[in-house]
């Protein structure tokens, strides 16, 4: 338990930075490319993004 | 244990009981080729070698894409006529007693199946976590017990209200229930087997729990058997009913002039079935999880130790979560239900929409945004037991500002109902302003952002006397953050980018939009419960602490529940307009007319009210009984005993 505690203190706000930045581009990614492309296009033959 | 107390006869017998309970429900299916019998009729209906008389169905192709042809295998719809065909009962409306009547039916038949379900998950549970911790596993064994017994007694009304249904039907639409009998002959008797199959394994399932209760044992998981056995007959035969509506609605299977073809599965399987039938099961479980919550809440409420009031405020919690449970994913098989309508018949999904009956979808609106709204602050509520929320309190002003910015989009119309004069002055029925989220972009926006919401604020209740000690809990939080923060982005920005585009197009979106929200529920909360492994309480949670606000809170809950249900209920049987049976059998009743929404309206709350009345009937009886069980609360894994309905 407390080792777990002095874990969690030992993380810096850069790790932490660039861990956020690696969740923010694989939301993006799962978002925007993953979800909505496949769920439009192949899946229900629509276009995306509409021209 | 206490229950191999007879050995090996009791073992026996129950054995042979088991086994006659599943031929019993076999029994049904087998013998009786009905299909064969009906192409006989037809055959000698049709008569001598020209063969049967052979027509298209108004539904069904076959493969070069012309309509299917089948045997002509029944009389036509006949062409009713007033009052010939119909009855009256004094000055009433026929069709508002049978509505009400209908709707009772409809209500405790949700109650009675629900319920088992819910049983069977509580059992399955208690099962499992008897092996590690007994006492535990007792106290799920007890609450699925006493969850059973609030359904028996609601099970008696319920077939009582059928009787008084049936006899409705044949008093005041002989003509009706007559045609619709007809077609349906082949699989009737299944219907009432089943029913009183239903009625042994239940008796069987209920009196037979004690005596099957060995813990974790054999007894047990035969015990839970007829309970799948229980669940089984009760959705096949709420599938059956909703066959009827759904062929009502949707007819296939039959020709032009409403003659059975004899293909009873294509009578069954008409094109709206499997969304009714799906919407209808989810429906009835979210129902049925409200109404057990608001049985524990009376019970909490009305409790006079603090023992009684624990187990109550932990019993609403449970049912309240298995209700919600049920609600998160019913807006989306509601969605499916109304694309599926629109594939059917287009204009059917404009009077319902955009047309006739688009207000009551306004009305719908407004009780799902009191469901989730309540379901949100009841949870705020519950935390109060908790020690440690104050960490997540501020979030729960913000939580219901999100709600109730979502509830207005949801609520806007599309068009307002107007003078002439405030026609004029505002340029059009649209407003200028506020008609941009009377539009399917907004109003999918907006429930999507109050699904995810409440994911939310659960995924903060499981946190609330938690001090998470996983390393990777940094991580783990980063990764919830992005997980919502990108969901409700992307859910915004598919309802703003539906604006711009064609109408065909804009549709499609509401698919993204949904899976966005999925993606909180099923990744969201499973990381968050991963998190929560080895983490320390701050303090244990307070059961029985649970505010007076909070416990009528779930009042709301289920009554809001037993609402949308006549509302919609209303919605779907309306869009027949002037048919009985969908382009098929004509309504020539002078009650052939779409209500007008205040006359709805009342007879909707007329009927949530009789229900209510009902069932604080139901519940008076539970109580009554649980008073005269024992007092004491039994520690330990006791097993074999009966179990105080007040303790835990």
């Amino acid at each position: 338990m407390g080792e777990a505690e002095e874990t969690a203190e030992k993380v810096g706000i850069g790790q932490k930075i660039v861990f956020g930045l690696m969740m923010a581009v694989a939301a993006g990614v799962y978002y925007i490319v993953f979800l909505n492309w496949v769920l439009m296009v192949p899946a229900q033959n629509l276009p995306y993004p509409y021209k | 244990m206490s229950i191999t107390r007879n050995g090996k006869k009791e073992k026996i017998g129950a054995m042979l009981l088991l086994s006659m309970m599943a031929m019993l429900i076999l029994l049904p299916f087998a013998p009786i080729n009905v299909s064969a019998q009906e192409e006989e009729a037809a055959a000698e209906g049709a008569e001598e070698a020209t063969g049967p008389e052979m027509a298209k169905d108004v539904f069904y192709w076959d493969a070069n894409g012309d309509p299917w042809e089948g045997p002509v295998s029944g009389p036509p719809a006949p062409e009713l006529v007033y009052p010939d065909n119909y009855g009256t009962y004094g000055n009433f409306q026929s069709r508002t007693l049978l509505w009400i009547s209908n709707q009772q039916h409809l209500y405790f038949g949700s109650f009675v199946l629900a319920v088992p379900m819910f049983v069977w998950v509580m059992e399955l549970v208690g099962v499992v976590l008897y092996r590690k911790d007994p006492k535990l596993g007792k106290k799920f064994d007890d609450l699925a017990h006493e969850m059973m017994k609030i359904s028996l007694t609601a099970y008696s009304v319920t077939a009582i209200l059928g009787g008084v249904l049936i006899f409705t039907f044949l008093a005041l639409y002989p003509g009706f229930f007559g045609y619709l009998s007809s077609i349906f002959k082949p699989v009737m008797h299944i219907y009432a087997l089943l029913f009183i199959l239903e009625s042994g394994v239940l008796y069987v399932f209920y009196y037979g729990w004690d005596a099957m209760n060995d813990g974790c044992g054999d007894w047990k998981y035969g015990h839970m058997a007829i309970g799948t056995m229980l669940n089984a007959i009760g959705i096949v035969l709420m599938v059956m009913a909703n066959t009827w509506v759904a062929f009502m609605q949707s007819p296939s299977g039959v020709d032009a002039q409403g003659r059975f073809l004899g293909d009873i599965w294509k009578v069954i399987h008409t094109p709206l079935m499997v969304p009714i039938v799906i919407h209808r099961i989810l429906g009835n479980a979210a129902f049925g999880g409200g109404v057990v919550a608001a049985y524990a809440s009376f019970r909490f409420l009305s409790a006079k130790t603090p023992e009684e009031k624990a187990h109550y405020d932990w019993m609403s919690y449970i049912a309240m979560f298995m209700g919600v449970l049920a609600l998160i994913p019913l807006p989306f098989a509601g969605y499916w239900l109304m694309r599926e309508i629109y594939a059917y018949r287009q204009q059917m999904g404009i009077t319902l929409m955009g047309g006739l009956l688009a207000w009551v979808f306004i009305m719908q609106a407004t009780m799902i945004a009191t469901l989730f709204i309540t379901v949100n602050y009841y949870l705020m509520q519950a935390m109060g037991r908790m020690p440690g929320y104050e960490r997540y309190a501020p979030a729960f002003k913000w939580i219901l500002a999100i709600l109730v910015i979502s509830t207005i989009s949801w609520l806007t119309p599309h068009t307002l109902v107007m003078t002439p004069a405030e026609l004029k002055a505002m340029g059009g029925a649209q407003h200028p302003v506020v008609g941009n989220y009377g539009v399917m972009s907004a109003k999918n926006t907006a429930i999507n952002t109050m699904i995810t919401t409440t994911v939310l604020t659960f995924i903060l209740y499981q946190r609330s006397n938690i001090n998470i000690k996983v390393p990777w809990a940094w991580k783990g939080n980063l990764f919830l953050i992005f997980l919502f923060v990108g969901a409700e982005i992307n859910i915004l920005f598919l309802g703003i980018y539906g604006y711009y585009i064609p109408a065909n197009v804009r549709i499609g979106l509401s698919v993204p939009q949904v899976a966005s929200t999925l993606t909180c529920l099923f990744v969201g909360v499973p990381v968050n419960t991963k998190m929560l492994k080895g983490a320390t309480q701050i303090a244990p949670i307070r059961w029985g602490k649970m505010s007076v606000r909070g416990a009528y809170a779930l009042f709301l809950l289920a009554v809001a529940f037993t609402w949308t249900m006549a509302v919609m209920g209303y919605l779907r049987s309306s869009v027949r307009l002037h048919w009985h049976v969908n382009e098929i059998l004509r309504d020539n009743s002078p009650w052939a007319f779409t209500n007008p929404l205040g006359y709805a309206g009342n007879i909707n709350s007329l009927n949530v009210m009789l229900f209510w009345t009902m069932l604080l009937f139901v519940f008076w009886l539970s109580a009554l009984s649980a008073k005269k069980a024992p007092a004491s609360v039994e520690e330990g894994a006791g097993v074999g005993k009966a179990v105080p309905a007040g303790s835990h």
